[in-house]
């Protein structure tokens, strides 16, 4: 009989952070809506930073560490990394297509558009097409050690643009704001803007770890049920 | 001269389209994993 009851912990694990993360999502909202100050210039639009700002740091935090682990992966040749790491560029990807979402609907009402091509906007975009041909390799090579090699390369490289994501405000002339936190000199932001944005990152980092664990947990389930079938 | 207070513009409607897209986003993700575990 196959033992699916390590997997079944890390999922169940994986479901509890994520839980928590959701219900957190629900008091950032709360946060943002009942204790921020309406910006003046921008009104309830600049709101919507306390979930894109957050959204971008998951994203290009699984991106950088999928690059890490696929870096590893190549080097001690551990399934574990491997799994990792595909875990972390599909829950990338979903913290990406929030990025990407919710950035033109704060760019429309504040610089009239919805879309760009400057420096920033392009870049986060091609991030976000390697990662999705990232998930695209995976599921399209059916050797185990192949996939994880080819796809760790691709990982790799994908990890070396995300420098140039956060840098390139100050690469290019760009419409994107500058940095307030990520930044040499102190933040920029009255305290209760800053409160809430660092709530909000917290949040997102541990859905991130939810989400990760999650998958995680799911690959090594269908591994299990993989290698049983082969067996048989 | 006296500066005029700025009257911060009305744009409500465009962060309750992003709060609720990406609500349903995350909130897709994860009823999808929950969906795959029990499966296992």
């Amino acid at each position: 009989m196959t033992d699916f009851s390590p997997a079944a912990k890390v999922v169940k694990r994986g479901l509890v952070i994520s839980t928590l993360g959701l219900i957190g999502l629900a008091g950032v909202f709360v946060l943002a809506l009942g204790f921020t100050p309406v910006e003046a210039r921008q009104g309830l639009a600049q709101k919507i930073f306390y979930l894109h700002v957050p959204a971008a740091w998951s994203a290009l935090l699984a991106f950088s560490l999928v690059g890490i682990t696929s870096s590893l992966y190549l080097w001690l040749k551990d399934p574990r990394l491997d799994r990792f790491a595909a875990a972390s560029a599909e829950v990338g990807v979903v913290f990406a297509a929030v990025m990407l979402t919710t950035g033109p609907i704060w760019a429309k009402p504040i610089w009239g558009t919805w879309w760009t091509w400057d420096a920033r906007l392009t870049l986060t975009l091609f991030v976000f097409f390697l990662f999705l041909g990232y998930l695209a390799l995976r599921a399209a090579v059916h050797d185990a050690a192949e996939r994880a090699r080819f796809s760790a390369v691709v990982g790799i490289l994908g990890m070396l643009l995300v420098p140039f994501v956060h840098l390139s405000v100050y690469l290019f002339r760009t419409l994107h704001p500058q940095p307030i936190v990520l930044k040499p000199s102190a933040p920029s932001l009255p305290t209760s803007m800053l409160t809430t944005l660092l709530v909000s990152t917290l949040v997102f980092t541990l859905l991130y770890l939810g989400f990760v664990t999650t998958r995680y947990g799911l690959t090594l389930a269908e591994e299990v049920r993989e290698d049983a079938r082969n067996a048989d | 001269m006296r500066a005029m207070p700025i009257e911060p513009p009305s744009n409500g409607q465009y962060l309750l389209a992003a709060y609720l897209i990406g609500s349903v986003i995350l909130l897709g993700y994860f009823l999808s994993l929950w969906l795959k575990s029990r499966k296992i």
